[in-house]
């Protein structure tokens, strides 16, 4: 089934990043090969006012092109509401969309996202026009007002960007998926290997986002592969729905043929 | 590489005419802005397999190249350590995992406290670990910029310095191919009014870098490939720390960047590098300023007092897949794409053009079937118009 993501259907439901790859030839073989349709873009470092990383950007933007995709421009390195709003507007500006992933940092060393900027940028950028996909903590009260303010689409974390160590607090998460039954839930930052992706949509997630655990991989153009497989198993397992779990054990083949001394309660 | 190239074909007795934007001293080019590092398996994570072979096979090219500068006496091949401070650990464990399983035949040694402390002491009181790749070393880039232009001057080299090229017209060989440069001023703002000149040449190796990237989009240029070129922004520091005693380059495992820091002898130290993608010919930014400053102490306290003596941002050339090129064109070369590895590779990039060139120019006196390191380096063939 289409991810809907303001109004827009996308076939993938992965999302990935640009940065750290070994090489852009090797980045564009890892997107294809993902099939993911929105590749997110950090401007932040490469000197926008002189449109310093064109180069890079046409690369990226042709890239995502030839899986009927787009840019998805980010505010990675903001460190306030006032410096993302205005990046953002800068990134609108420069790739003519009105879509961007909000990044407020509140700490270095984690890189925890700041949630009283956050709510600050995501309340002006959406007053703006902007399509907000806000990239936030696992706490449910600051995804909660993020969608009160308009936020179609929440970005709670797994665990720290780039840390790999996945889904560090499953109960948040799914506490978050439970209580926004109508939002837009895409897991961002922290994923570290297809089975976290997997996990993330069997929770009822509605897509992933990452960039380390593809780009960083020894052969990122496979691990792209096996996280597209991964998410789509997720999802599918998702729809069909998983048994409950149950304390006892319930065989699934009779056993009225068995001698009564194979039983349990004789062995 | 165009001042290795310009002397080693002078050497080999063609006549040749060297057009350089840039001054003698060489301080806008991407060399200047380099550390000289020769660690093949340092790069090995984030570089093609054939970039590590054609570093392990220069290292062994380069004494004998550097024997023949004159006054040139800086080559140091005692090996690299690698480090990680605790909450990057797991880069480290990635690289050592990475070298164990693709780079076996190579030395690899991993070092407790003890072991570093013998090689590098001032290290072993922050890192109680590291690896040592010993077979890795560095030259001198700047003196080797030095000892390149006393080289080129003792030879008589016709040198055109401060001379821009602004146009290539190639050609089928063995026909001529015209050359459009201004000399006068490199400055590009100045650049206008400057006299503008052509001269026939029967060969043209364009080694310019992102130079190379202007007049590529100029028709008269008419390659196509260089349209993949893209300026890759570097960032790095020399510093004078004398209460640094490090003999060995150092890589410290970053999330993001390759950080090293280069001792070049008598306390001075390279501290390097970002990896920007970016055309941004600006000065260095505060963040990278911090970023690199507090790499370098983290690694060693002693950088707190440290002189900073030049910091230093320039753009590296690099193809989309980052490898380097060498494409033949008609009467054209052009060689581009060297990216972060210059050095690294150079004298097997020199080795392939001599090669081609002596093909082109000299087709009797060619014996080898192929070129002594295509398998490495192969030359792209473009068919001339």
């Amino acid at each position: 089934m289409a991810l809907n993501i303001y109004g827009r259907h996308l076939d993938s439901r992965l999302l990935i990043g640009s940065a750290l790859y070994p090489s852009p030839e090797v980045m564009k073989q890892a997107i294809l090969a993902s099939g993911s349709q929105v590749v997110t873009l950090s401007l932040k470092r490469q000197n926008p006012h002189e449109q310093s990383g064109e180069k890079i950007w046409t690369y990226i933007q042709e890239v995502v092109k030839q899986n009927q995709g787009f840019l998805l421009p980010n505010t990675a390195g903001c460190k306030s509401a006032k410096e993302a709003v205005t990046l953002a507007k800068m990134s609108r500006e420069l790739f003519q969309t009105n879509w961007i992933k909000l990044e407020v940092i509140g700490d270095d060393y984690n890189l925890q996202p700041d949630p009283i900027e956050l709510l600050a940028a995501a309340e002006q950028l959406l007053a703006d026009g902007f399509k907000v996909l806000p990239y936030c903590t696992d706490d449910l009260v600051i995804c909660q007002r993020l969608y009160d303010l308009g936020c179609q689409v929440i970005m709670p974390w797994a665990s720290p960007i780039g840390t790999g160590k996945g889904l560090m607090n499953p109960y948040n998460l799914a506490s978050i998926r439970l209580r926004l039954p109508d939002a837009t839930l895409i897991l961002d930052a922290g994923i570290g290997k297809p089975s976290d992706a997997c996990l993330a949509m069997e929770m009822g997630f509605d897509a992933v986002l990452l960039n380390s655990a593809i780009a960083l991989a020894d052969n990122p153009v496979l691990m792209a592969k096996a996280f597209a497989q991964a998410i789509n198993a997720g999802e599918s397992a998702y729809i069909a729905g998983t048994m409950p779990e149950r304390q006892t054990a319930h065989p699934s083949t009779p056993t009225l043929d068995l001698p009564f001394w194979h039983h349990p309660e004789h062995s | 590489m165009g001042r290795l190239v310009a002397l080693s074909l002078n050497r080999q007795g063609y006549q040749v005419t060297l057009f350089d934007k840039d001054d003698k001293n060489g301080q806008q080019s991407a060399a200047y802005a380099a550390a000289g590092l020769l660690t093949p398996l340092g790069e090995a994570m984030h570089c093609p397999s054939n970039i590590v072979a054609m570093g392990f096979a220069s290292l062994q090219l380069w004494p004998e190249l550097l024997a023949s500068l004159s006054g040139y006496n800086f080559f140091q091949q005692t090996g690299a350590i690698v480090v990680s401070h605790e909450q990057d650990i797991g880069d480290y464990q990635r690289l050592k995992r990475f070298l164990a399983n693709n780079y076996r035949q190579h030395q690899q040694q991993q070092l407790n406290r003890q072991q570093l402390s013998a090689l590098e002491p001032e290290l072993a009181r922050r890192f109680s670990q590291a690896l040592f790749l010993p077979e890795e070393g560095q030259i001198g880039n700047r003196k080797l910029l030095l000892a390149l232009k006393q080289q080129l001057l003792a030879e008589g080299v016709n040198w055109h310095c401060k001379t821009t090229v602004i146009g290539i017209e190639h050609d089928h060989l063995p026909k001529k191919g015209k050359l459009t440069f201004k000399s006068g001023n490199a400055i590009e703002s100045t650049i206008e009014s400057a006299i503008e000149s052509t001269q026939m040449f029967d060969l043209m190796i364009d080694c310019r870098g992102t130079g190379a990237m202007l007049s590529s989009g100029n028709s008269q240029c008419n390659n196509a490939v260089l349209k993949d070129l893209r300026a890759i922004r570097g960032e790095l520091f020399q510093l004078f720390a004398p209460d640094v005693n490090i003999s060995r380059p150092v890589r410290l495992m970053h999330p993001r960047y390759q950080l090293y820091i280069a001792p070049k002898g008598k306390g001075h130290f390279v501290v390097g590098a970002t990896e920007i993608e970016s055309a941004d010919t600006n000065p260095m930014t505060v963040r990278s300023a911090m970023e690199l400053l507090s790499a370098a102490y983290s690694i060693h306290p002693g950088f707190a007092e440290a002189n900073i003596r030049q910091n230093v941002s320039q753009l590296r050339p690099a193809f989309n897949d980052n490898q380097p090129k060498i494409i033949s064109n008609g009467n054209l070369i052009q060689v581009n794409g060297l990216y972060r590895h210059g050095f690294l590779i150079a004298p097997v990039v020199l080795s392939q053009i001599q090669e081609h060139v002596g093909h082109l120019l000299r087709p009797t006196n060619q014996v080898r079937s192929a070129y002594q390191y295509s398998h490495l380096l192969p030359i792209t063939k473009v068919a001339t118009n």
